[in-house]
């Protein structure tokens, strides 16, 4: 299963103080915050681990459907790669074990979360909100050769998407995410 | 405090951080905080802060799980009010 985020760094300047009180303590481990604390920039270091934790969330929700729940102090993140624009990361949950890529943008960054290592994964990055389901339906109106006028989008009773076509449900493993003027998805071309 | 006092002040927090403006209208104990309120998961971090210093209690890890939700906030909210 796969999981993915966004943050807007625009957006998360202005709904965000991460210095009151109590903000880094509640959603990050002690080892999150001194990494955070000692970064040279802490607020992107910060965004980073959240995106993390968010795109594993969504990923580690779907595997075992999951009800909903605000727990991103549970999710531990670990760097294993950091390069220019992109870090490699693990992140775990419980005794389950997820990776992570993270791509470094200047505006936003995007995190994809998968339960394997996989390497066939269709990602759109939109800087806008309005057109993504369409996107999201014509990647999968080509990779199921369905017709896309036909594919919907559903919520279960977890409030997980799933996609729809011509009243049947569509085995796939897909997520969505949004943040300021920010949104994407990310696809997986390969059955879970 | 009364239900209505408790969800008054429940508004009164979440509508900073709301972004669907429409879905305070009919706030009531089925809001959601992120499909009617559309509220960013980022924020609900600050609804359960601002929760803590409004009614002057601690809101522990596994009951910051649960809210996402009037119905949930509020049963909380009286749980460890009541625990005072």
């Amino acid at each position: 299963m796969i999981g993915n985020d966004i943050v807007d760094f625009k957006t998360a300047a202005l709904q965000s103080n991460w210095h009151r009180r109590g903000f880094l303590e509640k959603l990050f481990s002690e080892n999150e915050q001194s990494l955070i604390l000692t970064s040279e920039f802490p607020e992107r270091r910060l965004w980073l681990f959240w995106v993390m934790k968010e795109a594993t969330y969504k990923a580690h929700q779907r595997r075992f459907k999951l009800p909903r729940s605000f727990n991103p102090k549970q999710f531990n993140c670990e760097f294993i790669a950091i390069e220019n624009n992109s870090v490699l990361g693990k992140v775990q949950i419980q005794e389950f074990s997820y990776h992570t890529q993270t791509y470094l943008g200047k505006d936003y960054l995007h995190c994809i979360a998968s339960q394997f290592q996989q390497k066939t994964i269709v990602q759109k990055i939109l800087s806008n909100s309005t057109g993504l389901k369409k996107e999201l339906f014509l990647a999968v109106s080509e990779l199921k050769k369905l017709p896309q006028a036909k594919i919907s989008i559903k919520k279960d009773c977890n409030f997980i998407p799933y996609l729809m076509c011509d009243g049947y449900a569509i085995n796939c493993d897909f997520s969505l995410s949004h943040h300021g003027i920010f949104s994407a998805f990310v696809l997986s071309l390969t059955q879970s | 405090m009364s239900d209505k006092e408790l969800l008054e002040k429940l508004k009164n927090i979440v509508t900073p951080y709301v972004q669907n403006k429409k879905g305070l209208e009919n706030f009531d104990e089925n809001t959601d905080f992120l499909n009617d309120l559309k509220i960013n998961s980022a924020n609900l971090v600050d609804v359960v802060l601002d929760v803590e210093d409004e009614f002057d209690i601690e809101i522990d890890n596994d009951s910051m799980n649960d809210m996402l939700n009037v119905r949930d906030a509020k049963k909380i909210i009286q749980l460890k009010l009541a625990g005072k």
